[in-house]
């Protein structure tokens, strides 16, 4: 039962308030809502940066490792201490998780906004025809709709079996029918959600999107509980494609192009689905209300009959789950203030995991200096990394340098840590011709070694990484100078007019690495796309596009690892971080278990509440 | 009277076009645009193209605002972008609750501080004007998010006395007047905020408006002509130093309905002043047109309604 993270969605990134570039690729998603401050990664600096996790942790909890790679649990439960959420009137049934920004109310598989309305469609609507396990395989639970596929052998046709006897909460059967009508309204000509890209590569898309087709001919019913999709061109994500909630034919009718009756649904609150849970009741910028669907197909029990996801005031969260308001906090930042208060409540754990973002710093390779593979590789190991994520996450974060998830499948140990090192970036420099001057400043033909680095405003992050980073490359002989603008501004200077030297940014991880070929290949390199500084290797793209259009693990495996190898030697990023997040659990729930790919909403059924 | 308020109204007209087009033209010159925030990130560029010639964001700036003010003065405020509904009901889901706190606020720091103000006016020098200038001093130089956390700190996790943030309490089950107390219940602590904040200010508008008065000659007039002190201060001075303070008021009219950021986002307060932020954030630009000029509009109307006070308060003044 996990599922989650839509396999192949982005989440946003928020390296410090703000971010959230959509991100790498997969048909991933971000959302308006996420270009807000948001709390994940953008960890409070503490002053008492020098006490290392585990001496915190000493003092502070134990850890409990869990069975599920990469998650621990940091017990902070103080037996003496009153646990006022237990007092709640609706403790017994009811579980409250905040979030921490506000949902966009578009509540519809097809035509979500934010993922946090994703996970509240996930709810009411199941997660489409397939669900993931904790490491991301696809697999077929409750909150799948289908019971199995079946791939064709040129690859590019998938068959799904649809359960038998599915309901919507009011009664209304769901077959293949409906998971026709689904995928129809995204590629419909009026169909202006986020989701085009499960549908774009269907054979008979365009005819149907752009001309007077009647059907998608890529998109058969073949039996009331039986339906294929024909894809245009082989790839291993496109299986990902299908985490997509059905919406029935019967309660959400339209003709081709008409989605704006679906759109006038939405806004009347019309969401109905064979999910989990029953949507009740929405109370705008507040909370969300679900009640368990006594239709949901499972042979599961739950003690869980009630669902509210409140949203948050990041000032005062933390307050609100030591008062009891909330059971549940989803991710919030790992250092040690947070924990030392959390500690101070003794009402719950923590379940801590790796973030599935990356923070980096970007080089645009046309750039006379950064073209230069050995300046790029002599800033690298010119940056004391460690230091840095000691000091801004306390320790709750790892230095990065792989664009894999160190909990993925996928990822491999690279050749090259760059630990860091004067001695080889100033040897790197000199190879390059850059020669020190008087001032302490590189310069090469009477050109000075001077770098502009777009940042931005309103972050811990940056303003922890603008001192060390530009004192460390000032050793290596490197001028950098910050320039710090409104973060929307920076986003369009980077990708739409790849006008830049150096950014840092963060990207969200998908669950499967396929996006690294959007991010990373070289026809991605174009105004607005995410190959923002024209990275192009040709080892890289030839092993990704080999391994994403691989069925077999250990060989995508091996063909990710030779592609990632290629960027560890080129060196178009310098990595910085992959940190971690922590969700908080007050202990009256027991059987709780999120991880960085199943999220809490579709665990939420197997807790049991004290 | 009407004809003055007539010839106002159509002077506004004007005004709040010249506005309209500044305003329009800022947002518009803001790098970004809402395309890339809500596409998926696998969007190809055309797919990104096609959806701006959707919005009509390809076109020339000016004949963006053509078609938008096209669109407004037929009350059509367009669609917005992050919740893909009329921007008037994104609206109205939100500006109501930013309403109640700020009317509820804004009466009581008028009843309270216009009085004072009389009150320490008449003393000016003595320990009590002292004691209250000091405090609104304070009151007018403490940061309202330091404040805010202080009395949750206080009031709702030490005392346990009120809710820390919200207007409900999650899956909250009360209805009619019971809805309404829990309502009031959650608005105590960021009204307070509001109220002392706004009093330390209005308390030092309106002591300054009644000294001015005092000073005048027709009050001097009114004391040797024997009136009793009080006569003096509440039917002669106040009334005239009621202007000020009416000027104030009016400017508050267009503040009852744009949202205090700080306060509705530490009190996690649903209002339109969140709204508006994020719409910044996102560049949702119709939402965000939309607010502005509602905002230009309300306080050109408070300007207005002010105006029309001015003359009932003050005989001298003739609006024709």
């Amino acid at each position: 039962m996990k599922k989650k993270f839509k396999l192949s969605k982005l989440i946003a990134l928020t390296l410090a308030a703000t971010i959230s570039l959509g991100a790498c690729g997969g048909t991933g998603s971000t959302s308006t809502a996420e270009t807000e401050p948001a709390p994940s990664a953008d960890a409070e600096a503490s002053e008492e940066a020098s006490a290392t996790p585990e001496e915190l942790v000493q003092k502070l909890g134990e850890v409990t490792e869990t069975d599920i790679e990469g998650v621990s649990i940091i017990n902070l439960v103080d037996e003496t201490k009153p646990n006022p959420a237990k007092d709640r009137s609706n403790a017994s049934d009811t579980v409250v998780v905040a979030i921490s920004t506000s949902t966009q109310n578009r509540l519809l598989p097809v035509y979500y906004g934010s993922n946090y309305d994703k996970m509240a469609t996930e709810l009411i609507f199941g997660t489409g025809l397939i669900s993931n396990d904790h490491a991301g395989n696809i697999i077929f639970d409750d909150y799948a709709q289908a019971e199995s596929y079946a791939l064709s052998d040129d690859k590019l046709t998938y068959t799904f079996k649809i359960k038998e006897g599915l309901v919507c909460s009011d009664g209304t059967p769901i077959n293949a029918y409906d998971v026709e009508h689904t995928f129809t309204m995204m590629a419909d000509p009026s169909y202006d959600g986020r989701n085009v890209s499960a549908v774009d590569r269907l054979v008979g898309y365009k005819e149907y999107n752009q001309g007077d087709a009647e059907k998608v001919e890529g998109i058969n019913v073949i039996d009331d509980h039986t339906i294929s999709f024909t894809f245009t061109e082989v790839s291993y994500d496109n299986i990902f494609n299908f985490g997509v909630g059905t919406m029935s034919k019967e309660l959400y009718p339209m003709a081709k192009g008409e989605f704006e009756k679906v759109k006038q649904q939405m806004n009347d609150l019309y969401f109905v689905g064979s999910g989990p849970y029953v949507f009740s009741k929405l109370e705008p910028d507040q909370y969300l209300e679900f009640d368990y669907n006594e239709n949901f197909q499972t042979e599961k029990t739950t003690d869980v009959k009630k669902i509210i996801m409140a949203f948050a005031s990041k000032d005062t969260m933390f307050d609100e789950f030591g008062k009891g308001t909330y059971d549940i906090l989803t991710q919030t930042p790992a250092n040690n203030d947070n924990l030392e208060r959390i500690k101070s409540y003794g009402v719950g754990n923590i379940r801590s995991y790796p973030a599935n973002t990356y923070g980096f710093m970007a080089m645009n390779l046309k750039d006379p200096i950064l073209e230069d593979v050995k300046v790029r590789q002599a800033l690298t190991y010119g940056f004391d990394r460690q230091t840095f994520v000691d000091a801004y996450y306390n320790g709750y974060a790892t230095v990065c340098n792989s664009p894999i998830s160190r909990v993925s499948w996928a990822y491999s140990p690279v050749p090259n840590e760059y630990e860091y090192s004067v001695e080889k970036a100033n040897a790197l420099l000199d190879e390059a011709g850059w020669v020190m001057g008087s001032n302490g400043y590189r310069s090469k033909d009477g050109t000075e070694l001077s770098l502009k680095w777009d940042t931005y405003t309103d972050s811990k992050y940056v303003e922890f990484l603008i001192p060390m980073l530009t004192e460390n490359w000032k050793q290596i002989g490197v001028k950098v100078e910050a320039n710090l603008m409104d973060f929307n501004a920076m986003i369009e200077k980077t990708f739409d007019k790849q006008d830049f030297q150096l950014t840092n940014l963060a990207w969200a991880l998908t669950t499967d690495p396929s996006s690294l070929l959007t991010t990373f290949g070289s026809q991605y390199n174009k105004p607005g796309d995410n190959n923002m500084g024209s990275y192009s290797n040709e080892v890289f793209d030839e092993n990704v596009k080999l391994a994403n259009a691989s069925f077999d693990q250990d060989e995508r495996k091996a063909l990710y690892a030779n592609a990632v190898n290629a960027i560890n030697e080129d060196a178009p990023y310098v990595f910085i971080n992959q940190s971690n997040e922590w969700t908080l659990v007050n202990d009256r729930l027991k059987n709780f278990n999120s991880s960085p790919f199943v999220l809490w909403h579709t665990v939420i059924m197997d807790v049991e509440l004290d | 009277m009407a004809k003055f308020i007539i010839r106002r109204i159509l002077q506004m007209i004007p005004t709040l076009f010249i506005i309209t087009i500044l305003i329009f033209t800022l947002i518009k010159l803001t790098p970004g645009d809402p395309i890339g925030s809500d596409l998926n990130p696998k969007a190809t560029a055309e797919q990104k193209a096609a959806e701006r010639a959707r919005l009509g964001l390809d076109k020339p700036i000016p004949v963006q605002y053509i078609n938008w003010l096209g669109r407004t003065v037929q009350g059509d405020f367009g669609e917005s972008y992050t919740y893909k509904k009329p921007v008037a009901s994104v609206i109205n889901d939100y500006i109501w609750n930013t309403f109640y706190l700020n009317i509820t606020s804004f009466v009581f720091a008028f009843l309270i501080a216009v009085p004072l103000g009389v009150f320490v006016a008449v003393r000016q020098h003595s320990k009590t004007d002292t004691f209250f200038s000091v405090l609104s001093i304070v009151g007018i130089s403490l940061p309202s998010f330091f404040f805010s956390l202080l009395l949750i700190y206080v009031f709702a996790i030490k005392l346990n006395l009120f809710p820390i943030g919200g207007m409900l309490e999650p899956g909250s089950t009360t209805a009619g007047f019971g809805r309404v107390i829990e309502v009031l219940h959650h608005m105590f602590l960021p009204a307070l905020v509001a109220i002392i904040t706004s009093c330390a200010s209005l308390l030092r508008y309106s002591r300054t408006a009644v000294l001015d008065v005092l000073k005048q000659d027709y009050v001097r007039t009114a004391r040797s002509k024997g009136l009793s002190e009080k006569v003096v201060i509440y039917k002669h001075a106040f009334r005239n130093a009621l202007i000020p303070i009416i000027t104030i008021a009016g400017f508050y009219i267009a503040s009852l309905f744009s949202g205090a950021v700080i306060l509705e986002s530490v009190f996690n307060w649903p209002g339109i002043g969140q709204i508006f932020m994020q719409s910044i954030t996102s560049a949702d630009y119709n939402v965000m047109m939309a607010l502005m000029t509602m905002f230009a509009l309300l306080t050109l109307l408070g300007n207005l309604l002010a105006d029309v006070l001015y003359a009932l308060a003050d005989p001298r003044i003739k609006l024709d």
